[in-house]
């Protein structure tokens, strides 16, 4: 005994090494367990508090490139809500003569950005209002001009949200003119890249993409970006479409959490449930 | 009491870590205070002693950072083995103040920049040759331009 003791001593180094490359390596394999979620509650909790108190703080580098990018903003977006406004009154009195029900509205809870990481690990945003507000885990959240990301993780006051520049985000989207589909994911850089779109399909520089109605996160129709490339995959059917993101990441300042009716959907979920229980029976009958 | 007041530097560092990084990031990168620690505990301390603060301060970083559980930890960790291959008890003093502190601080954070963004891009659409490239060398630059303020603090401590 006194043998082994020596020599794990001697070769303390490798023998600490082993192990905890090991235990890295089982932690990284269970880093979407649900088992970890308390614990990032916790943290979420934590580092809302301190973000929230150095919020206030600027980041000079990025101060002066922020107001150029600002100022060009303003002009097009002045621009963009007369359109709008003309739009939207086109599109009511056209539902109108259509016979179709506008779309219901979404439940937005508004929310300030209290803390931001934005560097090139993790790019997340800190929000105001947790889960004593009703934000649960991969609820959508958006801005005025499109979307932002999902929430990642709640603690009681505060909500941490997984922005799009991020490597798990995917979203299902859609290019808005054509409905072409396909899934969006961060390729890196400041760019996001689209992918599983077949070569044959309509989809044009300038083209808007946002999310489509198949997405288990996020509701249908919220911008994501604009076509900026797009580019044949090599040995495949489908090209890879780079997309400017509407929304800049790094500037955002106020959010809205979209939130989902928890007892409408389990509702929703129960009677599908017992639909296809029927038809079950019903075939069993037969 | 001397590795009490360590695990306690590690600890406000990671604060500092997780709440500066923001406010002082230079086109996406920031510097990793951190490492630059742990750097001064192996060559002061050994292989043993980097290898655990690596492990340790690593895990808590993963944690508050909300990043990947383990990543910061596995990457510091074979950094620091690494880098305690260069350990020389009778050199270790002078080491921290002079310029090779800022080679070995450069060259551990390129280790652990590149085992980093190994584990960060894997099943995701991100290169890892372009974002390590990208990010992983900005952010060990940065980390060794940072580590010029401890190394002047104690080139500064020997004069008097």
């Amino acid at each position: 005994m006194q043998r082994f003791l020596d020599l794990i001593l001697a070769f303390k180094e490798y023998v600490a090494l082993t192990i905890f490359v090991a235990l890295s390596l089982v932690m990284i394999a269970l880093n979407q367990a649900t088992d970890v979620q308390p614990l990032r509650a916790f943290t979420t909790a934590v580092v809302g508090s301190l973000q929230s108190t150095t919020s206030w703080i600027p980041n000079p580098f990025a101060l002066a490139r922020e107001n150029k990018e600002l100022r060009s903003q303003a002009i097009e977006l002045a621009s963009e809500v007369g359109r709008l406004r003309r739009a939207k009154v086109e599109n009511s009195e056209l539902r109108k003569l259509l016979g179709i029900a506008n779309r219901p509205e979404w439940k937005l809870l508004p929310a300030e950005v209290v803390g931001k990481t934005t560097n090139f690990e993790r790019n997340m945003v800190t929000l105001s209002r947790g889960s004593a507000d009703g934000i649960m885990k991969d609820m959508a959240v958006v801005t005025d001009a499109g979307l932002i990301g999902k929430v990642y993780s709640t603690s009681q006051n505060f909500a941490l949200v997984e922005m799009l520049f991020n490597r798990d985000f995917r979203a299902s989207a859609k290019v808005a003119r054509t409905r072409v589909e396909g899934i969006v994911a961060w390729d890196g850089g400041p760019t996001l890249v689209m992918r599983n779109v077949p070569k044959a399909l309509d989809a044009k520089v300038g083209d808007l993409v946002s999310t489509s109605e198949y997405s288990a996160f996020f509701p249908s129709d919220v911008p994501i970006g604009t076509i900026l490339r797009l580019e044949p995959e090599p040995n495949s059917l489908f090209r890879r479409i780079t997309l400017d993101p509407i929304v800049n990441l790094f500037r955002v300042e106020h959010a809205y959490v979209v939130l989902k009716d928890v007892a409408l959907e389990r509702e929703r979920l129960s009677l599908e449930q017992r639909a296809r229980d029927d038809a079950a029976k019903q075939l069993i009958k037969k | 009491m001397k590795y009490l007041i360590y695990a306690a530097i590690g600890l406000v560092l990671i604060i500092v870590q997780v709440l500066v990084s923001r406010i002082i990031s230079i086109a996406g990168a920031s510097p990793d205070f951190v490492l630059i620690f742990i750097v001064w505990l192996t060559v002061r301390e050994g292989q043993f002693a980097g290898v655990v603060s690596g492990f340790a301060l690593g895990l808590v970083l993963d944690i508050f950072s909300s990043g990947i559980l383990g990543a910061h930890a596995l990457s510091k960790t074979i950094a620091c083995f690494l880098l305690g291959f260069f350990f020389d008890a009778d050199m270790s003093e002078q080491r921290i103040r002079n310029w090779p502190f800022l080679v070995m601080t450069l060259g551990t954070a390129i280790v652990n920049n590149a085992l980093y963004f190994f584990i960060y891009t894997r099943g995701s659409e991100i290169s890892f040759g372009e974002f390590a490239f990208r990010y992983g060398a900005l952010g060990a630059l940065y980390t060794t331009v940072i580590a010029i303020i401890p190394l002047l603090y104690f080139m500064r401590k020997r004069a008097f």
